[in-house]
């Protein structure tokens, strides 16, 4: 077909689950891959939220959505009890997926992308969330991705993704680029 | 909250079956369940299987309790009762028997009621109460049928139910619905609570008509906070759609019709559409959001039949995922549902999935999949298995 170009989708793309365990973690990524993934030349990039519940029980929920992907991310918060953790890590290992851990959980690492000053590094995910939420997501919806324009700029993004390790790996999966996350996920 | 229901000789049913939405403590610990005031609860179940394996009657018990508790009354005193009994053999002859368990305000009702097309035959309603001390179980009334005397037996000494409340009482219609007539209290709390089952079930099985898009339009005019919702939600579903437009114009004899048009954003243009020029898909969620929404901005359940129908598969499990979320279900609604689009299986526990299957004497059963008898196990692939056919309730097709 000599029109070829003007078709969306011409290739069969790679494609890429990104599980997360909840709906707040699943609306900030969301907003990262609506400022940052390219459709046209990216690989297709699923972000599904999860239920919450244990680690383990969100990577085994990961393992059970259906569909041939090329790679499977779980995102999930790790302040949870080590041993859950430690399930969750090898279940994910046994099933051949990639699990990205905020330490301890994802406020932290927003905390962090907007410089906050209050931020200690003792701080649990409670405290973190609580900062989180009421500095600078007030009257917002944390499970409403386009609630985050106003809080997160796309220049202090891309600054950030230069700086902060663990929002680099999320642009990376947004972006499909798992062969640059794993060579900093080492 | 609805505990669970049951049902003999109802449509299809002929023996009795249960929907139970309570799970024990081997179910995961997440946001797919709500703390109740006796155990835990699913917030989601969903009924699979194949053509005319009973679906839509089990789906069809929740609905016939609706309209038995609260509207009931407002037929003719002479009417039938709209109920199906099983229709084969000798149990046509038999009466139905439906009940249900659920909680309002940390009571747990038990409503129980036996009747057929030409009278209520027993009804009795129980409330168990939970104190720091122990849990108590009152009758609230109960009213049979004495063939004898042809008459009722009545007994509600109880709960202030009002004078003259006797001679009121039909043979086609519920207590409950003649006591709300007389500002009873408590029938008043409970019939609050069953407003709000939303459903596209009727008598007949699954509604699927162009009134239902006319109610859903009727209801986003009115109502400016559940039309800002539907709006965001359509813009959410790839639809290219973001605004929609209800008004009221003249039709081709001159009455007055309610239209709708929808705007499209493309490339920073806006251009409106008349939404009979949208596909069949965004007509059917802009119809399948009202009941939907309804419930999870108010509490309740929504109870729809056949929700796949020219929806993308995505959708479905996304409308799954809104009951879920604890942000966007924040009353604990719950959604109970039939459909074809069975990859939904991969995102439900064995405790949230129905199956039906009809037997050869024309019954039908159903069962949840945490009851069969070999244990499945929590992370087999439910969907991958219930293709295959391994749990049953899929056609079998002679061809």
């Amino acid at each position: 077909m000599e029109d070829c170009e003007l078709l969306p989708q011409t290739k069969t793309r790679k494609t890429v689950l990104v599980y997360c365990e909840g709906s707040e973690d699943k609306a900030f990524i969301k907003y990262l891959y609506d400022l940052f993934h390219i459709a046209q030349t990216d690989p297709r990039v699923n972000i599904i939220a999860g239920r919450g519940g244990t680690a383990d029980g969100v990577v085994s929920d990961a393992c059970k959505i259906y569909g041939e992907y090329n790679s499977r991310i779980v995102v999930v918060d790790n302040d949870k009890q080590q041993k859950e953790m430690v399930a969750a890590r090898l279940l994910a290992r046994n099933n051949k997926l990639i699990l990205i851990e905020h330490t301890p959980c994802i406020e932290r690492l927003l905390l962090e992308i907007l410089d906050c000053k209050d931020l200690k590094n003792n701080y649990g995910s409670g405290r973190c969330k609580k900062i989180f939420e009421k500095k600078y997501f007030v009257g917002k919806d944390r499970t409403d991705w386009q609630d985050y324009r106003d809080v997160f700029s796309k220049k202090m993004l891309k600054v950030q993704i230069k700086n902060n390790i663990e929002l680099k790996k999320i642009y990376f999966i947004i972006r499909g680029k798992i062969n640059k996350f794993n060579k900093i996920n080492q | 909250m609805i505990y669970k229901i049951s049902c003999k000789n109802f449509c299809s049913f002929k023996e009795e079956n249960c929907l139970s939405f309570e799970v024990d403590n081997k179910a995961p610990k997440n946001d797919a369940y709500v703390n109740s005031f006796s155990g835990r609860l699913s917030k989601v179940e969903v009924i699979i299987g194949a053509n005319a394996s009973g679906k839509t009657n089990l789906m069809k018990v929740l609905p016939f309790l609706k309209w038995i508790i609260i509207d009931s009354f407002a037929t003719d005193p002479n009417s039938l009762i709209p109920v199906e009994v099983f229709a084969f053999g000798p149990n046509s002859k038999k009466n139905c028997i439906l009940s249900v368990d659920f909680e309002i305000n940390k009571s747990i009702y038990h409503y129980n009621i036996e009747l057929n097309e030409e009278r209520i035959y027993k009804e009795i309603l129980t409330v168990k109460n939970k104190t720091k001390k122990r849990v108590t179980e009152k009758k609230v009334f109960e009213r049979e049928w004495n063939q004898k005397e042809n008459k009722y037996d009545f007994d509600f000494r109880k709960y202030n139910f009002p004078v003259g409340i006797n001679e009121m009482l039909r043979s086609n219609s519920s207590l409950m619905a003649s006591a709300i007539r007389l500002n009873h209290s408590l029938s008043q709390e409970i019939t609050t609570y069953w407003k709000k089952l939303e459903t596209n079930v009727v008598k007949i099985g699954y509604s699927e008509s162009e009134n239902n898009l006319l109610q859903a339009l009727i209801a986003y005019s009115q109502d400016p906070q559940l039309k800002s919702k539907v709006e965001k939600l359509l813009s959410r579903f790839d639809l290219g759609l973001s605004e929609l437009n209800i008004f009221k114009e003249k039709d081709d004899q001159g009455k007055p019709a309610i239209k709708a048009s929808v705007l499209h954003k493309i490339e920073n243009e806006e251009y409106s559409l008349s939404l009979n020029s949208e596909s069949s898909g965004t007509k059917k969620l802009i119809s399948i959001l009202r009941p939907i929404l309804k419930v999870l901005m108010n509490g309740g359940i929504a109870v729809l039949d056949e929700i796949d129908v020219n929806l993308h598969p995505d959708i479905v499990s996304t409308i799954v995922s809104l009951f879920v979320n604890k942000n966007s279900n924040p009353f604990n609604a719950q959604f109970l549902f039939s459909t074809h689009s069975h990859v939904v299986l991969s995102r439900l526990d064995k405790y949230q999935i129905i199956l039906t299957e009809k037997k050869k004497d024309g019954s039908t059963v159903a069962w949840r999949l945490d009851d069969n008898k070999d244990i499945v196990r929590s992370d087999e692939n439910i969907y991958a298995k219930y293709m295959s056919g391994a749990y049953g309730a899929v056609p079998d097709i002679d061809l």
